[in-house]
């Protein structure tokens, strides 16, 4: 990632996941009109992760956004166009509304957390690890699979909110499932992600990583629709995706499949486990519109 | 493969049959399973020999509802199946535009009868298929189904007596026929198996029975039917061709489509909506181009229709 490209992500819990949902639908025209505005803005992202497992009882709320410049200079920019409708949804997560852009910032900076970015960039190192990664595994077992996968009810109700998104470039694909509940998955997930790390630098084309709590999200702001995506993604980086999210419920890790399959159960693992963006703006694809 | 549990439409373009007329039915308040009972002698396996005429027949979700499967069986059938065409998802997932919407369409509409099942028939002159069409109406009529009869012919001109190269045929490519057919192996070498159905008692061959589930394969040998009428307005053929990707041999279609005067009845056999027919279909279609109606249907085997026919689990 250049210096200058700053890439900034919030996840905080709703009190109210429905409340909070309606907020998003109210404020999203008024969030994208902004974000449209701001220069330096690269992408910008409001969603609702569901509350649809006793693992993750709460909904929360994420914030991503990538812009040029320090979030010290950034955030007065966001909290003048936008500060109103922000207020209004992080009401939702008890938050108290930003007195004035200084305390925007603030707010904003104590919340923001780390992510692992990842890159399609082939690297030696990280290829090695992942090939040991998977011999290891192999003697292990023939097909891994960990922890059970969502219900079908919370399952459906995914699918029917990312049914109805929109459909273009651009628009995010935010993947979430559970982490595994053995205890090796976390550490082996963060190793996993550390691992990503090393091509960095193509970041924003791709996607980013984030364990929050139980979760693990992936958030991308892709050149294509979600299903030409998945496929992409699952045939370039079949090994790097399989060691992150072979660490999350739901997922079916088979070492001993081919090739061609594995690459299918990722690409519907990957179309299934998404939830809908609530609000969105992406500046790559709005130059691809016009 | 037995083909003789295969409708024929699916294996065979019924080139020789150049006249085609698709009576799509609603169910209403008739008795659509007495009508089936009559009707299933006249439908077309793969294995019959050449004929002066085909006919062969699918059911939308609500056609199968109608026909006694239980929502438990019902709910093994895919997603975009059971939501139909018309469902505001199928519609973003097609990019339809306002100008396509089910509102607009000449059939399965908002306004217009329920669409249940799609009854194809296929002749070698108009003259015959209109002495088979009579004779299906008639049944129709006796058994209180409503109909809308809507005619088309074979792609390639009628001065040319050479069957015409479909401009929406699949490449030459080998593809697995799991790809289109439920229950044989597809390009991963997987079986997709199912749904499965309750017994029933009967003297008539019914769908294989899988001592895993418990029950008989009812997708066995059927295949999801993508039907679409679209109104060309002046655009070439080739503006409806759904590109498929070079390298992946997953997004296949078996396409059977034929003319009406003005436009195309797209129609395209899958395994999987989803993946195939959505996937390649994502994509604006030319601005003059009108989607005029279609709908997610399923075309069971012919051990599956003979289930449907029976009276009761």
């Amino acid at each position: 990632m250049p210096p200058s490209l700053q890439s900034m992500v919030l996840l905080l819990t709703v009190r109210d996941g429905n409340a909070c949902r309606h907020e998003l639908d109210r404020q999203r025209t008024a969030l994208e009109a902004a974000w449209a505005q701001i220069p330096g803005l690269h992408s910008a992202c409001f969603a609702l992760l569901p509350a649809d497992d006793p693992a993750t009882p709460e909904a929360a709320l994420l914030f991503e956004c990538t812009f040029d410049g320090l979030l010290l200079d950034f955030a007065p920019t966001l909290y003048q166009a936008a500060g109103r409708a922000f207020d209004a949804l992080f009401a939702h997560t008890g938050a108290p509304p930003a007195t004035d852009a200084g305390a925007f910032y603030r707010f904003l900076s104590a919340n923001a957390r780390r992510t692992a970015a990842f890159s399609t960039r082939p690297q030696v190192r990280r290829r090695l690890w992942i090939a040991l990664d998977w011999l290891r595994r192999l003697a292990a077992s023939r097909a891994v699979t960990r922890g059970s996968a969502l219900n079908p009810e919370a399952l459906e109700a995914r699918r029917a909110a990312v049914g109805m998104q929109e459909r273009a470039p651009g628009v995010p694909t935010l993947h979430v499932a559970l982490i595994a509940p053995e205890a090796t998955a976390r550490a082996r997930l963060k190793r996993a992600l550390r691992e990503l790390e090393f091509g960095a630098d193509r970041a924003e084309l791709t996607a980013r990583f984030l364990i929050a709590g139980e979760r693990l999200v992936c958030l991308a702001y892709p050149d294509e629709i979600a299903p030409l995506w998945s496929e992409r993604m699952s045939a370039t980086a079949l090994a790097d995706l399989s060691s992150i999210w072979a660490n999350t419920r739901g997922f079916v890790a088979s070492t001993g499949l081919r090739r061609r399959r594995r690459e299918r159960r990722l690409e519907e693992f990957l179309l299934d486990y998404r939830v809908p963006a609530g609000a969105w703006f992406c500046a790559r694809a709005r130059l691809g519109n016009a | 493969m037995d083909r003789s549990d295969i409708q024929g439409v699916l294996l065979h373009g019924y080139r020789r049959q150049r006249f085609a007329r698709y009576h799509l039915l609603s169910f209403g308040e008739g008795e659509p399973r007495r009508a089936l009972t009559r009707l299933i002698y006249d439908i077309s396996s793969a294995a019959e020999p050449r004929a002066e005429h085909r006919h062969n027949l699918a059911f939308t979700a609500s056609g199968l509802r109608a026909l006694g499967l239980s929502p438990a069986e019902m709910a093994q059938f895919s997603r975009e199946f059971l939501q139909g065409m018309t469902h505001p998802e199928r519609a973003l997932a097609l990019g339809d535009t306002p100008l396509d919407g089910a509102q607009h369409w000449d059939f399965a509409g908002p306004s217009q009868p329920r669409l249940d099942a799609l009854l194809m028939s296929f002749a070698d002159s108009e003259a015959r298929l209109n002495e088979w069409s009579a004779q299906h109406e008639r049944l129709f009529e006796r058994f209180a189904i409503t109909w809308q009869a809507q005619d088309a012919h074979r792609l390639g001109s009628a001065s040319d007596p050479r069957p015409a190269r479909e401009h929406l045929a699949t490449r030459t490519q080998r593809v697995s026929r799991g790809e289109f057919v439920l229950g044989e192996r597809d390009t991963l070498g997987e079986r997709h198996a199912g749904p499965f159905v309750a017994v029933k008692f009967s003297a008539r061959e019914l769908p294989v029975w899988s001592a895993r589930e418990a029950g008989l394969d009812f997708g066995r040998n059927g295949s999801y039917l993508v039907l679409r009428k679209l109104e060309l307005n002046g655009e070439p053929l080739r503006s409806v061709l759904f590109e498929e990707p070079a390298r992946s041999k997953s997004h296949r279609l078996l396409r059977r489509s034929r003319h009406y005067d003005g436009g195309l009845w797209f129609m395209a056999f899958n395994a999987d909506i989803r993946r195939q027919f959505e996937f390649l279909a994502n994509r604006r279609l030319p601005a003059r181009i009108r989607v005029r109606g279609g709908a997610y249907l399923f075309l069971p085997s012919v051990s599956a229709l003979h289930y449907l026919a029976e009276p009761g689990a």
